[in-house]
């Protein structure tokens, strides 16, 4: 059975995304599983934060404001207003779960630290920063659930479509294919989540799914 | 059974020695049993600051090898009944133990001592590794500069990969007027990049010259800044809940004195 929950660390707590189009109660299924297999890496009295844009029924949603409870986790409802910014968030999400049930993926739930590599032929999901001195490469893309300080290389056979995502674009050097790229010397910082693909044979930053 | 705690930092300068000699009379102040080891063999330093140089007959390598009774080699402070050291050997170099004698070490001391607390070499190869083996707690000592921190973040992983979870951060030699300004890294910053526990900060502080020079650590001098904020540390260690020392309004004190005198400000 494929996976239509992703559970995010955010600062302010988790954040639940599922994939809208699937059936309520195999998403009620999965996420008990999910909750039954990793007790111990919640903590008490953190907010889940549901990300919906179709609306649950009282029934549901008492669901799952229970199941959560079991878990000591706080329900809170986050909807998503189409025209603004969190719906870039949101197919960002989704784009994740597409990409592991597509692709061969590789989750990451760590921080990388200076000195750390992570090498993978498909894609790489990291749910933690990528800190300055260390490395991904990846043969597909990558998506950085967090900040990126450090390298990390998409498409690294070749692939010219690969593309690096991060929460925090900050990376020091960027590279994708046989393309290098460098953080300016003056950075200015995104306020949003960022993508880097190759237009035009140049590596291009732009936000997320925008 | 006591808790060995390793004191570390990757980069070298940052204060391990200086934060190793105060945590450990600081221990000591509060009647507990320490003993320090020095695990930097070839380039001591701790017995200097700890002002025992000239009380050293036997060290570390001795006891490893077999020349000495672990007893024999550990050097009583001058001024704490409760304070030990075990210092490293100046003619050999960091091959001179294995890892596994460390932790043996570390275990037959931890039996005798509430605290054992084993100054790491700078670096990350043999002697950092010796320096880790028996420890049950890593503090990285950091300071506010981004050499400091990128090396402090390799220690991190480089224990984590050991298995020693969990370390937590002490950041020395913050100067409160240049935080401010915006020209030295702020607290904030180094926590949100190396996502551990704080344990302290320490402010820059002249005494901390002046106790190194004499071998008095600075803990012990009831006007130090950097010694107080090493009491608050060692009271942490011990598991109590110790809030972190406000430097603003020190600061505002100091520039009142200065006022007083008429130097403006």
């Amino acid at each position: 059975m494929s996976e239509h929950i992703f559970i995010k660390g955010k600062r302010n707590g988790l954040e639940l995304v599922f994939d809208q189009s699937i059936d309520f109660e195999v998403i009620y299924n999965q996420l008990k599983n999910k909750l039954a297999a990793a007790t111990a890496f919640f903590n008490e009295e953190a907010a889940m934060h549901v990300r919906c844009d179709r609306n649950l029924t009282e029934e549901q949603k008492n669901k799952l404001v229970s199941l959560l409870a079991n878990y000591g986790l706080k329900y809170d409802e986050q909807h998503m207003n189409k025209d603004n910014n969190g719906s870039c968030s949101i197919s960002s999400a989704q784009e994740v779960i597409f990409e592991i049930q597509k692709n061969k993926t590789l989750i990451l739930n760590k921080t990388l630290r200076n000195g750390q590599k992570i090498e993978y032929e498909g894609s790489i999901v990291i749910i933690g920063d990528v800190n300055p001195g260390a490395q991904v490469i990846a043969g597909g893309n990558i998506h950085i659930i967090g900040t990126c300080r450090g390298t990390a290389h998409a498409g690294a056979q070749g692939d010219k479509s690969a593309t690096i995502t991060a929460t925090r674009l900050i990376a020091s050097q960027l590279r994708i294919a046989s393309l290098i790229t460098r953080a300016p010397d003056n950075l200015i910082e995104s306020q949003t989540a960022e993508t880097a693909r190759i237009l035009r044979d140049t590596v291009v930053i732009q936000p997320a799914n925008c | 059974m006591g808790e060995v705690i390793v004191i570390t930092s990757g980069k070298g300068g940052v204060g391990k020695t200086t934060t190793t000699a105060n945590l450990g009379t600081g221990f000591a102040l509060l009647g507990k049993k320490v003993v320090l080891i020095d695990a930097d063999i070839g380039l001591r330093n701790l017995d200097v600051v700890m002002g025992l140089e000239n009380r050293i007959v036997y060290d570390l390598v001795d006891v490893t090898d077999g020349n000495c009774r672990l007893k024999q080699a550990l050097i009583r402070d001058k001024r704490y009944d409760t304070l030990y050291l075990l210092p490293a050997a100046q003619t050999r170099d960091k091959t001179a133990v294995s890892p596994d004698q460390m932790k043996q070490l570390c275990h037959d001391l931890a039996e005798d001592f509430d605290y054992v607390l084993i100054d790491c070499p700078a670096g990350i190869e043999q002697g950092f590794k010796n320096a880790i083996a028996g420890a049950d707690k890593a503090v990285i000592v950091t300071t506010p500069e981004v050499s400091a921190v990128r090396d402090a973040d390799r220690i991190i992983g480089l224990l984590e990969s050991e298995g020693k979870e969990g370390p937590k951060l002490i950041i020395n030699r913050i100067r409160p007027q240049m935080v401010k300004k915006g020209d030295m890294m702020d607290i904030e910053d180094i926590i949100e990049i190396l996502a551990v526990d704080l344990l302290g900060i320490i402010p820059e502080d002249e005494y901390i010259v002046i106790s190194t020079n004499r071998g008095e650590p600075a803990v012990a001098n009831p006007v130090s800044m950097a010694g107080a904020a090493y009491k608050n540390i060692v009271r942490r260690l011990m598991g109590e809940n110790v809030p972190l020392m406000n430097f603003d309004s020190q600061d505002g004190f100091i520039d009142k004195v200065k006022k007083m005198f008429g130097f403006g400000g």
